[in-house]
């Protein structure tokens, strides 16, 4: 062949390694693929692990380059020989196994269980040798420890650190990710913690500033190569209009952000129901008050001090009834929110902590799904479910919620029930000032006492009747009859006329 | 869409086995260098795919491409023993049961066929398939 007698000359040729980015090496054509090989070799690999294949063809050592035809710019195959058998199902197992163990213990066991196949974490945490680790707090605490992130976590949280110490602590954490019932049940305790937090005036700030603090370096540190969480964040902040940061140390006297408002809207950011109660005309001045009224310290239990107050009668309520033991009613009505973190993830966590008032996140681990997808898609669902009853309203043109005195809107357990009284006082008037101040002294009214008689019906659906007799029903017995089954739905209340 | 004339075709793949473009778990070039001026003769490889008992293996085959190619689909045999349904015991692959060689299309190629093949490797039902001893051959 021509190109075999030719003189020889510096070829430059491509290896593309089987994984990792190809490179490329200069080399003289008439070497051996021997020669190759020991110019590619590396002190994790030595030159008799390296096969090379060009065209179809493995190289044989032995042979020049120039048989081979290969020529300047051309690609070489580098794959590397597995040692023997027993070594590479070795490695098999160890490359299975290792992305996800040390992160895991890295991090804290904070979301443990979520994105990890469950069934290798069990097989991981069952093996004798992990366990017997595991059961050593030190080496688990030495762990956690050695990630950077975790450690700064720690160092800005105390409390963080004071868990980590807790060698019961990290026990339970073992065995809630061992079992995943517990695990279930844990997550589901956070859910409804956080859900509950959510009510409380100035609880979204804190469960923001709580992420910002804990979640987000934890997260951070768990996803470094991942660039999203920020992005994540920020799109999970945007969605839920919360542009503000809260300050630390001082009282958060920020109102909750509105979720539903539209972006631009920052009135409606006053009011997390604002935008519901605008979009049916008849919620206008309701929206507004509130809007008004948010100003008080947080944690305050007074009437007007909360934004859902209206809605969904007293605030104390809220902690002591939703199930939240440990804490007595008086310290949930001062600070609502320390009786949340005692109900979080950690049934083993020191007493103590769910003591301290207000300033830190006591229990980061307690809202891991803040910053995973679910927690996402679970917000996103609530929000449409609240889209969904405003569309329902506007379509009945009344809230159907003033109907059934018990009925839950977000079907939280010990969440207080709706008020049918206030919601209907202040649903069936248009926006003007003297209902609005009735309004508000009916939901005022209902706060300390929540079973306040209704006002007789004629008097409650005076409008609609006024409507009706417009309409030539001159019968105002049967008038309010069809009322109160219509749940003062005037269109409703002449179908029922009309049929009956 | 217009015919590619046999040799274009074969040229153009000749120069992506070469130089590698694409995928870098599969590798072919012509068998007898530039002699064989009729390109019918080919060499491939197929780097096993990872996770299955074909990993950090290296299969080579022979492939013919046939005056009719690319109209009709270019045979394929293997040199490195294998165990694989769409392959007899001479190391020949079955036509028949490899979707792409069955239902061939002009716009196919070498490189097709190949990474079907190592898809075959990596199916879960092939994967764990018991394999002859690394570097035996038909």
């Amino acid at each position: 062949m021509e190109l075999a007698t030719s003189p020889a000359r510096s070829i430059s040729l491509t290896i593309r390694p089987s994984t990792g980015s190809s490179f490329t090496t200069s080399i003289s054509s008439d070497s051996t693929v021997l020669q190759l090989k020991e110019q590619l070799a590396t002190a994790q690999v030595p030159a008799s692990s390296i096969r090379l294949v060009y065209s179809g063809r493995v190289l044989k050592d032995e042979d020049l380059l120039s048989s081979y035809d290969i020529q300047d710019g051309h690609a070489i195959h580098m794959i590397k020989r597995a040692t023997n058998r027993a070594s590479q199902q070795a490695v098999e197992t160890a490359r299975q196994a290792a992305p996800s163990a040390p992160r895991r213990i890295g991090l804290g066991l904070g979301g443990l269980g979520g994105e990890m196949n469950p069934d290798l974490m069990n097989i991981l945490l069952n093996n004798p040798m992990v366990q017997d680790m595991m059961s050593n707090p030190d080496v688990v605490r030495r762990m956690m420890m050695s990630n950077p992130q975790t450690r700064q976590v720690m160092e800005n949280n105390p409390e963080v650190a004071q868990m980590i110490n807790d060698p019961a602590f990290l026990r339970q954490s073992l065995d809630m990710a061992r079992n995943p019932n517990l695990m279930q049940q844990a997550m589901r305790n956070n859910d409804r913690a956080i859900s509950n937090l959510e009510m409380i005036p100035g609880g979204f700030n804190h469960l923001k500033r709580m992420y910002h603090s804990v979640q987000e370096p934890m997260e951070a540190s768990r996803n470094q190569p991942l660039p999203s969480t920020d992005e994540l964040n920020q799109r999970f902040a945007a969605e839920l209009n919360a542009d503000t940061q809260p300050i630390t140390g001082t009282l958060n006297t920020t109102p909750l952000p509105n979720p539903w408002a539209p972006r631009s809207q920052q009135q409606g950011a006053m009011n997390p129901f604002a935008a519901m109660m605008q979009g049916n005309d008849r919620f206008g001045g309701l929206g507004g008050r509130h809007g008004g009224m948010t100003r008080s310290p947080f944690g305050h239990p007074g009437a007007g001090a909360h934004p859902f107050a209206g809605l969904f009668g007293p605030p104390p309520r809220n902690p002591s009834s939703a199930g939240v033991t440990g804490t007595d009613a008086s310290q949930a009505a001062t600070n609502p929110l320390s009786a949340m973190f005692g109900a979080g993830a950690r049934p083993g966590a020191t007493g103590a902590n769910t003591q301290i008032p207000q300033g830190r996140p006591m229990n980061p681990f307690a809202f891991p799904e803040l910053g995973s997808p679910e927690a996402f898609q679970q917000v996103m669902q609530f929000n449409q479910f609240m889209r969904q009853m405003q569309q329902q309203q506007q379509q009945q043109g009344q809230p159907n919620f003033s109907g059934g005195p018990s009925l839950s809107p977000f079907g939280i357990p010990g969440f207080p029930p709706v008020d049918p009284a206030a919601m209907a006082a202040a649903s069936r008037q248009p926006p003007t000032t003297a209902t609005a101040a009735s309004a508000s002294s009916q939901t005022t009214a209902t706060t300390s006492a929540p079973a306040a008689p209704l006002p007789p019906p004629e008097e409650r659906f005076q409008t609609q009747l006024a409507a009706l007799r417009d309409m030539g029903f001159s019968d105002d017995n049967r008038n309010v009859r069809a009322l109160l089954a219509s749940g003062g739905n005037v269109d409703s209340a002449v179908e029922w006329l009309l049929r009956m | 869409m217009a015919k590619v004339p046999r040799n274009f075709k074969l040229l153009e793949e000749l120069e992506r086995g070469e130089k590698a473009i694409g995928d870098r778990t599969v590798s072919f070039g012509l068998a007898d260098g530039g002699e064989d001026i009729y390109m019918s003769n080919w060499n491939g490889t197929i780097i096993g795919p990872p996770h299955s008992v074909h990993e950090n293996r290296i299969y080579s085959l022979q492939i013919h491409c046939g005056p009719q190619y690319p109209d009709s689909p270019p045979v394929f045999k293997f040199v490195s023993r294998i165990n694989l349904p769409c392959v007899d015991a001479n190391g020949n692959v079955l036509g028949a049961k490899l979707g792409c060689l069955s239902q061939w299309k002009a716009q196919y190629g070498i490189e097709t066929v190949l990474q079907e093949l190592r898809r075959e490797m990596a199916s879960s039902s092939n994967r764990k398939l018991p394999q002859p001893p690394e570097g035996s051959t038909f």
